[in-house]
C-alpha cells in the first residue's frame, strides 16, 4: 500500500491543478462581466434571502514570506481609515443596489489582517452593515486573527462586537520554519492568543497551518500538530503552500531549496491527517479537520459540505456579497471579483461605482460541472448523471480510466467516488471536469 | 532510406539514378487529388498533409506522412489525395515507369514496395481506429500514440512527437472543433499523460496510461 502510493505520488504528485474553491478558478474569470452584471446580479437576490458577507482588508503590520493573499504592508493609520470609509461606502452602493431586506446568516472578515482597523473600526463597518442589512439572529460572525496581536483587550472587544468565531493563522511552529517564512510567533504566543479569546467568550476556534513550507519535515509537522492539539480547537486547516514567486515578490526570499519535494509534500499532508483523525477529528473534504460534534463535522457526515473561497461550509445555499478590494461575490447568476489594485478600487468607490473588475456568468453546464467537482471536492463521491445520459460524458470517462486503473477512483453506474488511496488525488480527478481552457496551468498550486 | 535498406549497393546505385530529389515551401502542394498518377514520392523531411475535397468545399484531412512514409504506391491512375506541405519538406520522387521497370529487374525491391504498401494500408486501418473513438481525448490520445509509434517504426524517438502542424489541421483530421482539440490537450496534460514543452511537440509522459485513456488497452 504504502510503495503503491509512493508510485502514485511520483506520478500525480507534481501535477498543477487548481484548488477549486470555486468553479470555474478565479483564474479563469474574466473583464467580459463588469459592474453592470454585478448591479443586475444584486438585484435578482430575493429580498429576505439569507447570505454570507465577506469583508476583505487588504492590509498587514508586516509581510509574511510565504503570503499569497492580496495584501500590502501598512504603517500609516490615515490609509487603513481611508480604506475603511471606503469599505462601509461599498457597503451602501451594494445595499442601494438590493431588494431589501437581506439578511446576513454569516459574517466573515478576511485579509491581510483584518483587526488592523481596530475595534472602532471594525465596530464603524458593523454599524454601516447593520444600518443596510438584517443580521441572522444565529449569525456566525468569523475574523481572521494573527496570534501576534491578539491580547485580552482585542479579544474582549471582539466579543463584544459580536465575533463568535475565530480563524489563527498558525502556519507552523517549528523556530526554524517560522523564520524561514518570516513570521515568529512562539507556541506561547498562540497559545495565550486562545486562551485569551476563550475568556472572552469566544469559543469556536479555527487553526490554520500549512505544509510545504521551507524546513518542515515530516516529523517537525507532527510536533506542531501535537501542540495545536493541546489547545483543543474545534477546527484545523491544513493548506499546502502555493510557491509562486514569478507572481508573488515576496515570496522570492524564500529559498527554494528549502521548500520539500512532491512527495515529501504528500506526506506532510498524510501525517497532518493522521495527528488529527487519531485524536478524534473528522477529516473534512481534503484539507480541515473538526471534532465529531462541529457544525462542518456534521455536514460532512450527512453530505451536505460545500465549498467556498475560504474553504468549506455547512452554508447550505452559499450567496456570498463581497466587499473589499480583491474581494470575490458568489452570486447566483456567477461569479464578481472587485479590482484588486486598491488605489483603482478607491476611486470607483469614490466615484460611486462598483468596483467589480471581473467575473464569471454561469451557463447551465457550468453549475452541472461545478456541482459535480464541488461534490467530489466535499463528499469524494458525485452522480454524474446530472451531466444527462453517458453519451454526454464519454471523454470524462475515457479520462477517468487511467485513474479507476490506479484504483483512485470507482465507477458505478453514473456514481462516481474517490477510493480512499484517492483521496489525496481527488483535485486531478474533479480537473477531468473543468472545461476551461488554460494553455499555462503553472499559476495554479501543486496537485497534492 | 527505408526502400534501400532491403537491397545490395549496385542496385542502390541504379535506384539512385532514377531518383530525383524535390523540395518543398510550407503551404505549398505536391500533388492534386485526381491528378494523373505519374511519380511515387517518399518523405525525407518534413512533414505532409493529406486531404480530400468535400463536396461542400470543406476539406477532410485524411492523414500526415511523414519522413520514411511513402506516396503514391497504392493509388491506381491517379492522385487520391491532395499533399501539401506543413513545413518545409524533402521529398525523393521516382517516374512510375521506373519503378514499374526497376521492380521487373530487382524482386528485392517489388518485396520491399509491396511491404511498404502493406504499411500504408495498415496505417489507413490506424486512421479508422482513431477515426471512429468517440470521445475527443480517445482521438486525440490515439492520434498521439499512432504518430509516436510510427517514428519509433522509422527508428526515431517515440517522444517528444513533433507536431509540426497547426490545431486546426489536427482538429480537421480528427472531426473536431479548434477549441476541443486544444481543451484536451490540456486535459491530457493536468492529468499528466502528456507535457506541452512548446506548441509543436508533445511528450509521452506515461504512454501505457495514454493507451488506457484512448481506450486502446483495457484495464
Amino acid at each position: 500500500m504504502a510503495l503503491m502510493t509512493d508510485h502514485l505520488v511520483r506520478r500525480y504528485g507534481g501535477l498543477q491543478v487548481p484548488r477549486y474553491t470555486s468553479y470555474p478558478s478565479a483564474a479563469e474569470f474574466s473583464a467580459s462581466v463588469g459592474q453592470k452584471d454585478h448591479e443586475t446580479w444584486l438585484r435578482h437576490l430575493e429580498p429576505g434571502s439569507r447570505i454570507s458577507v465577506y469583508l476583505h482588508v487588504p492590509y498587514c503590520r508586516q509581510l509574511c514570506l510565504y503570503c499569497g493573499c492580496h495584501t500590502k504592508v501598512v504603517r500609516r493609520d490615515e490609509v487603513i481609515d481611508r480604506y475603511r470609509e471606503t469599505l462601509e461606502a461599498e457597503i451602501r452602493l451594494v445595499a442601494r443596489r438590493v431588494k431589501e431586506p437581506l439578511r446576513i446568516a454569516r459574517l466573515h472578515w478576511g485579509g491581510g489582517t483584518p483587526s488592523i482597523l481596530g475595534l472602532d473600526g471594525l465596530r464603524s463597518v458593523l454599524d454601516s452593515l447593520a444600518r443596510s442589512f438584517d443580521f441572522d439572529a444565529g449569525l456566525e460572525h468569523a475574523i481572521e486573527l494573527d496570534p501576534r496581536f491578539v491580547s485580552r483587550p482585542l479579544a474582549q472587544g471582539l466579543a463584544a462586537l459580536g465575533v463568535n468565531r475565530v480563524s489563527l493563522g498558525v502556519q507552523d511552529l517549528d523556530d526554524i520554519v517560522q523564520l524561514a517564512i518570516g513570521r515568529v510567533q512562539p507556541f506561547d504566543d498562540v497559545r495565550s492568543a486562545v486562551e485569551f479569546l476563550r475568556e472572552a467568550g469566544i469559543e469556536r476556534l479555527n487553526l490554520d497551518l500549512m505544509y510545504g513550507l521551507p524546513h518542515q519535515t515530516c516529523e517537525s509537522i507532527q510536533e506542531t500538530c501535537t501542540k495545536v492539539l493541546s489547545l483543543h480547537p474545534d477546527r484545523v486547516a491544513c493548506y499546502g503552500y502555493a510557491h509562486m514567486p514569478q507572481r508573488k515578490a515576496n515570496q522570492r526570499l524564500i529559498n527554494s531549496a528549502a521548500l520539500p519535494g512532491p512527495e515529501e509534500r504528500f506526506l506532510q499532508a498524510r501525517a497532518v491527517a493522521e495527528c488529527f483523525t487519531q485524536n478524534g477529528y473528522v477529516a473534512i473534504g481534503l484539507d480541515h479537520f473538526a471534532r465529531p460534534t462541529d457544525p462542518l463535522a456534521m455536514a460532512s457526515l450527512s453530505g451536505t459540505l460545500h465549498r467556498n473561497f475560504q474553504g468549506y461550509t455547512d452554508d447550505d445555499r452559499p450567496i456570498l456579497v463581497a466587499f473589499g478590494a480583491s474581494a470575490i461575490s458568489q452570486l447566483p447568476d456567477g461569479y464578481v471579483q472587485n479590482v484588486a489594485d486598491i488605489g483603482t478600487y478607491l476611486r470607483a468607490i469614490d466615484e460611486e461605482r462598483l468596483p467589480a473588475a471581473r467575473g464569471y456568468r454561469l451557463t447551465p453546464d457550468d453549475r452541472a460541472r461545478g456541482t459535480i467537482i464541488e461534490s467530489l471536492m466535499c463528499n469524494f463521491t458525485a452522480d454524474l448523471s446530472i451531466l444527462g445520459e453517458p453519451s454526454h460524458y464519454v471523454d470524462e470517462l475515457a479520462l477517468l480510466r487511467p485513474l479507476i486503473a490506479d484504483g483512485l477512483v470507482r465507477l458505478d453506474r453514473h456514481s462516481m467516488m474517490m477510493t480512499e488511496a484517492g483521496r489525496p488525488f481527488v483535485r486531478l480527478a474533479a480537473a477531468v471536469f473543468d472545461q476551461f481552457r488554460a494553455d499555462d496551468f503553472s499559476r495554479f498550486s501543486a496537485a497534492v | 532510406m527505408a526502400v534501400c535498406s532491403a537491397l545490395q549497393d549496385d542496385e542502390v546505385a541504379e535506384l539512385e539514378r532514377a531518383m530525383s530529389f524535390v523540395r518543398l515551401e510550407s503551404n505549398t502542394s505536391l500533388v492534386e487529388e485526381g491528378e494523373p498518377r505519374r511519380r511515387v514520392y517518399t518523405l525525407t523531411s518534413g512533414l505532409l498533409r493529406l486531404s480530400l475535397a468535400l463536396p461542400d468545399g470543406r476539406r477532410q484531412i485524411t492523414g500526415f506522412l511523414m519522413p520514411g512514409d511513402y506516396l503514391g504506391l497504392a493509388d491506381d491512375e491517379i492522385y487520391a489525395q491532395t499533399a501539401e506541405a506543413v513545413v518545409p519538406s524533402g521529398l525523393c520522387s521516382f517516374s512510375v515507369r521506373d519503378m514499374d521497370r526497376l521492380m521487373e529487374r530487382y524482386p528485392r525491391l517489388r518485396d520491399r514496395l509491396h511491404l511498404m504498401t502493406r504499411a500504408a494500408l495498415r496505417q489507413a486501418r490506424e486512421t479508422q481506429m482513431i477515426l471512429g473513438r468517440l470521445a475527443p481525448s480517445e482521438k486525440v490520445a490515439s492520434f498521439l500514440l499512432h504518430m509516436s509509434n510510427r517514428a519509433a517504426a522509422y527508428g526515431r524517438p517515440e517522444s517528444p512527437v513533433p507536431l509540426p502542424m497547426t490545431r486546426t489541421d489536427i482538429a480537421d483530421y480528427l472531426g473536431l472543433t479548434i477549441e476541443t482539440v486544444s481543451r484536451t490537450f490540456t486535459k491530457l496534460k493536468t492529468q499528466g499523460l502528456i507535457r506541452l514543452p512548446d506548441p509543436h511537440s508533445v511528450e509521452i509522459v506515461d504512454k501505457s496510461r495514454l493507451a488506457v485513456v484512448a481506450g486502446l488497452t483495457v484495464h
